[in-house]
This record gives C-alpha cells, structure tokens and sequence, in this order.
C-alpha cells in the first residue's frame, strides 16, 4: 500500500474527492439552508415579506438593524399599539440579520426594497454606539452572500470592500454558498458539540471588548454610509427615523451624528436610557429578552405613530 | 502580506512561475526584488534597515576574510556586530530601557526625562539581524567562507518565506541552497504541499481559535477569573503559540520546498518532550541552536564546572527571553526556563533523571505531563500583561480553583481543536517521523488533508489574528 514519496496520485485523488465534496455540500446547502441558523430563514424570507408589504394600503414601515433589532422589536406589540392609535393603518416587517451594522443596511436595503421597487413609506433603523457611523468595517462575507445586488457591486467594491483580500472573500462569497454561510455551519456545528457555546461566546466577546472608560478620547467618527442612505432615501421618498437602542451600558452619541440628523431632517429617538427597562430585562449586554421587547416596543411604537402621522401619503409603488 | 491572506497566494504563484522560467543568475535577483516586495508590503521604509544589515555584514565579512590581522579583524567583528545590536536596540529595546531607566532614576530623586521614540518594530527584525550576524561571525571564526556576490548575500538575508518569522538559517547551510538553486526534484511539490497545508491548518483553525479565549482570560476587565478559567486559558496558550509559530515554520518550509530550497524542521513536536533539555531541541530549533552556539557556547558553555554551566545556562536563557521581547515578563521567562535546564542538568549528575529513550512508556508518559505543564507554566509569565497579572493568576489557580459555566466553554473548544490534532501528533511521534503521512497508505493522507482542508474552510476564524512571533 505504501507509495512512493515522489508520486503524488495519492494528492490527485484527494483533491478529486474534496472537490466532490464541495460539489455535495454545495447542493446540500442550496436544499436545506434553512436549517442553517434562524438568521438565514428570516433572510431569505425578506422578498416575500417585502412582496407582501408592498401590497398592503396602509403605511409600510421597514425595521432595519441587526439582532438587537430582531430581540428588542416585538411585531405583535407594534402591531397592537399601531391599532390602538387609529387613522391610517400601519404594517411592519423586520430585517435584522445578525452582526450587520450601516454598511450591510444600506446595500440589503437598496437590493430588497429599491431596486425590486417595493419601496417602504418609513425606514425604522435601530443602531446602537458606532453602528451608523463609518467605524466599523463592512463584512465581505455578509455582503457578498446577502447585502449587495448586482447593480451595487461596483460601489461596493469601491467603497467598501478595498482590500485584495477582501474582494476575494466578498467574490468567494457570491459565488459559493458553503463559503457564504460557513460562519453559521461553523456556529451551528460547535453549539452541537460545545458546552454552553453561546453563553460562552458571548462572554468572550465581550471581554475582549474593552469598556468605555471616562477619560476615552472623544468620538471623532465620519458618516459617509449614513449619508449615502438618507440620499437614497430621500430620492425614493422614504422617511427615516434613526433609533437609539438600548443596551445594559452606556453609550454615547457623537455631536456630528447629532448635527447630520439635523441638518438632513432626520428623526432621532433616543432609548438609549429608557427607565422603565430594567438590567433583568436583557438576555445579555446588549439583547432584550421578551418582557424587555413587549416593554420597549410598546414605548417605542408611541413614539413612532407620532412621527408617522405627520408622513403625508404618497402614490402605490406596487 | 501574509501567507494565510489571499494576496499571497497571488503573489507566490507569479514568484514561482518566474523561478521555473528565469535562468540561474536571474531567478536568484528575481527572488531578491520578489523578497523585498514581500518585506516592502508592510512598511517599504524598513527595507532600508534590511539594506544596512546588508551592506555591513557583507562589507565587514569580506574584509575579515582579507584581513591578517587579529586586531584589525575583531575590531571589524566588533563594528558589524555592533551596527546589528544598535539596529536591534534601537527598534526593539530603547523604549523599554529608557523607560526602566527613567524610573530608576526618578525612585532615587534624579527626576529626568528621556527622548521619546515612537516607532512601529520593523516586523522580523530580530529574525534577519541574527541570521546576518551569525554569517560575519562564523567568517570570522573561519567556519564560512564570505559570499561571493552581494546579490547572494542580500538574498540570504531576505529570502521572503524565512524572513520575517525564521527559522534563522545558518549560512553554511542555506546559501549554498540559494547560490545555486537546484532543479525541481519529483518530491518536491509532494513535500511542500504537506508542509503548507498542515502549516496553514495549525494557524488558521488552531491558533486563531485559541487567540480569542486566550485573549478573553489574559483580558485586564475579567473580574471574575477562576483557577479552573486561569488553567485552560493557559493550555489554550501553550497550543496557540505553539501552533501559530510552528505553522509559520512549516508554511516557510513548504514553499521554499516548492522553490528547491530545504529549510531545516524549527519545531519537532515539543511538548513531546520529557525534559527541558529535549524541549529546547524541539522548541524553536533554529534559535535555540543560535544561542547555544553564539552566546552559551562562547560564555564557555559546560566547561568550566557546575557553577559557571548554571550561570552560562542563566544568562543564555535570560537573553533568549530578551529576544522574544522588550519586558521583562520575557525576560524571566527564559530565565525560568534557564532555570529548568539547570536544575535538570544538575539532577541528571545526581542520577536521579535518567534519559529515557523509549517512545511512549508509563514513566515517558508522566515525564512528557510534567514537562508539558512546566512549559505552559512558563507561558503564563511569557503571556501575562505584567508581572502582577501572573502572580494574581497563580494565585487563583491555586486557592480558586472550581469550574464554571465558561471553563466548560473552553474546554468544549479544546477538545474540538485540539483533541484530533494532539492525536495526529501523537502518531507522528510514535511513528518518529515528521513526513510520516507520506510515506503512509494513501487513505491515512487522504483522512489528514479531508479533515485539515475541512476545517480550514468551516471552522477558520472569522476575525484577523496575526502570527505572533511576526513582533519578534
């Protein structure tokens, strides 16, 4: 059985079989993504929810962000405080794909709702910290496998994945669903086996995460995703409210945020400190639990019916 | 640009399409402008350090080897080595003595300040300052003979796989190699392609996945650290370094295999070792080998009675620590190691150790625990932040001691990573042979790649973890 050290046969059939593999994986994937992770299934489920919102009559209101948004917002609870206010009928989807934050937002939005032209009356985009702002880098992977439509790709390329390194993940991405999704195989593989995988993630994640101390540096972030946002939003007629949300510790918002909302006429509301959430409230440091959610959305839904109301209409997009 | 980035990956098959078609003389300056477009992709300013190291080590070889004077030569070993150490000082130490200076003085009342100097460490510089010195010391001592071109020499130091993480290469051996490339052997994709995919899945599954947990446990904000979180965090280290530096080692090894160059073995599975003596012949072979040769060695190594051995032994190891960084967490770290190889020289006197040949016996077994945790213990010093980080974490370890739900965490992961890799360890050890795969049925090959190249794509870590000996 023992070959020689200077043929490589042995190499040809291994690399025959893993490209077999991948062919199997490949299909398997595509049958059953899924079962992958519950982040997925509300992905793909986003152009039938975006389909049937846009057939409703009343005010479309889109959710966006990310799995705080997924925790903290309690569609039943809205719809119920929606009711409740009166006047124009409102309906709500949510689009929260986990650990996305403005970059991811902004070409999920465009490919879902722009260029399908199902096109919301009100943008609801929960951010916390720095997540609207230029800070944090864009996900190749997130937005090679779900965020950017083919129209965007050059913007993409140009202004968010620069990096020889980065186009080829956001390609690799693109092209292969196993490679697309194989943080969530990798996740869901190491939940099965690991004990307390969640819990311990998490943890970790956050001790590596330094805490904000006192006598940090002020925030000095740019905003050139936002403003590309509020641009596209405002030619698609689309009002924007930006949310605030909460977590267990504090942060701050910097002035320059601030003064762009203003400027652009766009709604802050701010539930970074809402008194009536208690710590138990949240699944960690940053996540509502249900009470949590029943609780801040309702608070939440009153203030946006405000904002709504002054909407004026505008023509079927359908 | 590093080789587990995608770049690379575009740059090394343009290098060794150049080096299949290239003539001789022309392949080895392609090789040269390829190496230091390699070191250039970090920071281009620092290929002036790699010019300078150059040029003074060349020039001050060839005159060494010219010169018949005693005096004239040592006084020409003296300047090169010197223009070495100050580049290395400079980069890599000034911060940290000033610093220590400066507290020094000012806990006598002397309250004075010293100039700041704010520079990135040029990555590797340790690796390439030793390797060039070693080259003007052994013409000195007459075991080399100087290069013959410069071209031959800027290309021993720079040779783009060993340059900026090692192994520190000894002149004898690979500039014969580079000075005349040999053709491609049947062999040599086989080889190579084993030692960049193993070396590829120790540091883009294991390392990356212990740094995280490592980080968490070594994290100033954990509060409420166990002994149990302090233990794993330690063994999570002890695989992470282990994994990401021997991964570096074997890439370099692989594709210079590609290229017809044969770099030598720089780990051999260490923490199979059953004494420190056997570690430091498995552990980082190349510096190791260095000091020995160069420092303890020169300091008059076992030769001048048990006393002057432990001091040599002493001093060796504190430096190697030195080496490894500016603090002095390092610094006692290879003490504590010098530590361990004197008390081990010194119960082998006594008869009380005695070398145990046999591949895998009970008493082997308890040797190699003990040694592996005599290692890890030094790691808890060589990765703490400071010295009371370590001490505090010591403590814990021994009078907080319980498990909780986050120490099940880490050692769920453990075993994920580490338990098939630890197996396959242990079956090349068993076997002694670091190839052993090769030479295997092709099934055994096939379970090592499937699952390697598996893991490498589902399981690689998401975020950007850097090889560590690249601060070095």
């Amino acid at each position: 059985m023992s070959l020689s050290i200077s043929s490589f046969s042995s190499e040809r059939k291994i690399a025959a079989i893993l490209a077999l593999e991948l062919i199997l994986v490949e299909l398997f994937i595509f049958f059953y993504q899924d079962r992958l992770s519950g982040d997925i299934r509300n992905i793909k489920a986003i152009p039938e929810e975006s389909r049937r919102l846009a057939s409703f009559d009343g005010i479309k209101l889109v959710f966006l962000g990310n799995s705080m948004i997924h925790d903290g917002v309690d569609l039943d609870v809205f719809n119920e405080e929606a009711s409740k206010a009166g006047g124009t009928r409102v309906r709500a989807i949510k689009v929260n794909p986990d650990g996305t934050t403005i970059a991811e937002w902004y070409y999920l939005f465009k490919k879902q709702f722009i260029w399908t032209g199902r096109v919301p009356d009100v943008l609801v985009v929960g951010f916390e910290d720095d997540y609207a702002s230029d800070s944090r880098p864009a996900s190749a992977v997130h937005l090679g496998s779900m965020d950017v439509s083919i129209e965007d790709v050059p913007e993409a390329m140009r202004d968010e994945v620069r990096s020889f390194d980065e186009r080829v993940k956001f390609i690799l991405s693109w092209l292969l669903l196993s490679y697309a999704n194989n943080e969530s195989i990798h996740r869901r593989a190491l939940d099965m086996v690991v004990p307390n995988y969640r819990e311990g993630r998490l943890k970790q994640r956050d001790l590596n995460e330094p805490p904000e101390s006192d006598d940090a540096p002020a925030l000095d972030y740019s905003y050139s995703r936002l403003m590309k946002f509020i641009q596209v939003l405002k030619e698609n007629d689309i009002k924007m409210i930006l949310v605030a949300m909460p977590v267990k510790q504090d942060y701050r918002l910097d002035d320059e945020l601030e003064n762009i909302l203003e400027r652009e006429g766009i709604t802050l509301i701010d539930m970074r400190e809402y008194n009536g959430l208690d710590d138990d409230m949240f699944k960690d440091g940053q996540h509502l639990n249900e009470e949590g959610a029943r609780l801040f959305t309702s608070v939440l839904s009153r203030k946006l019916m405000k904002e709504i109301k002054e909407k004026p209409e505008k023509p079927d997009t359908r | 640009m590093l080789f587990n980035q995608y770049s690379f990956w575009i740059f090394f098959p343009v290098v060794i399409v150049l080096h299949r078609l290239l003539p001789g003389e022309w392949k080895k300056r392609m090789l040269l402008l390829a190496s230091y477009y390699f070191y250039g992709s970090w920071d281009w300013r620092y290929l002036a350090l790699i010019l300078i190291i150059t040029l003074a080590n060349y020039v001050a070889a060839a005159r060494i080897h010219a010169s018949a004077s005693p005096g004239v030569r040592k006084g020409l070993l003296a300047g090169a080595v010197t223009v070495n150490l100050v580049i290395l000082g400079v980069f890599k130490y000034y911060g940290f003595f000033t610093g220590e200076l400066v507290e020094l003085l000012n806990g006598v009342g002397l309250h004075i300040g010293a100039p700041v100097l704010k520079v990135a460490l040029p990555v590797g510089i340790s690796f390439y300052t030793f390797q060039s010195m070693s080259y003007t010391i052994d013409v000195y001592k007459k075991n080399s003979i100087p290069a013959e071109s410069l071209v031959d020499f800027a290309l021993f130091v720079s040779f783009f796989p060993q340059l900026v993480a090692g192994p520190i290469e000894r002149y004898n051996r690979l500039m014969p190699q580079l000075a005349k490339i040999r053709p491609p052997r049947s062999d040599d994709f086989r080889i190579g392609l084993y030692h960049v995919v193993t070396g590829l899945f120790r540091k883009i599954v294991i390392a990356d996945n212990m740094a995280p947990i490592v980080d968490s446990v070594f994290s100033p904000h954990n509060a409420d650290l166990t002994g149990a979180e302090v233990l794993l965090g330690v063994y999570c280290f002890s695989f992470q370094i282990y994994c990401d530096f021997s991964g570096y080692s074997s890439i370099a090894q692989g594709i210079s295999r590609w290229m017809g160059v044969d770099l030598m073995y720089n780990f051999r599975l260490p923490y199979f070792s059953k004494d420190p003596s056997e570690f430091w012949r498995r552990w980082h072979v190349s510096l190791s080998e260095w000091f020995r040769d160069y420092l303890y060695i020169p300091l008059g190594g076992n030769r001048g009675g048990r006393a002057a051995t432990y001091r040599n032994l002493l001093v060796t190891m504190a430096l190697c620590g030195l080496w490894h960084g500016a603090a002095w967490t390092f610094v006692f770290w290879g003490f504590y190691h010098g530590l361990l190889l004197a008390a081990n020289r010194a119960l082998e006197k006594m008869g009380v150790l005695r070398s145990d040949t046999r591949i895998l016996s009970a008493a082997g077994i308890v040797k190699i625990i003990v040694m592996f945790h005599l290692a890890a213990l030094g790691w808890l010093f060589f990765r703490a932040e400071n010295f009371a980080q370590a001490v505090d974490m010591l403590g814990l370890l021994v009078f907080d001691f319980h498990m909780t739900d986050y120490s099940w965490y880490m050692m769920g992961m453990m075993i994920f990573f580490l338990a098939p890799f630890m197996a396959f360890e242990t079956w090349l050890y068993r076997g002694g042979d670091m190839e052993r795969p090769l030479k295997s049925s092709w099934i055994w090959l096939a379970v090592v790649y499937i699952y390697c190249a598996n893991m490498m794509y589902f399981f690689h870590y998401g975020g950007n973890v850097e090889f560590i000996y690249f601060q070095f």
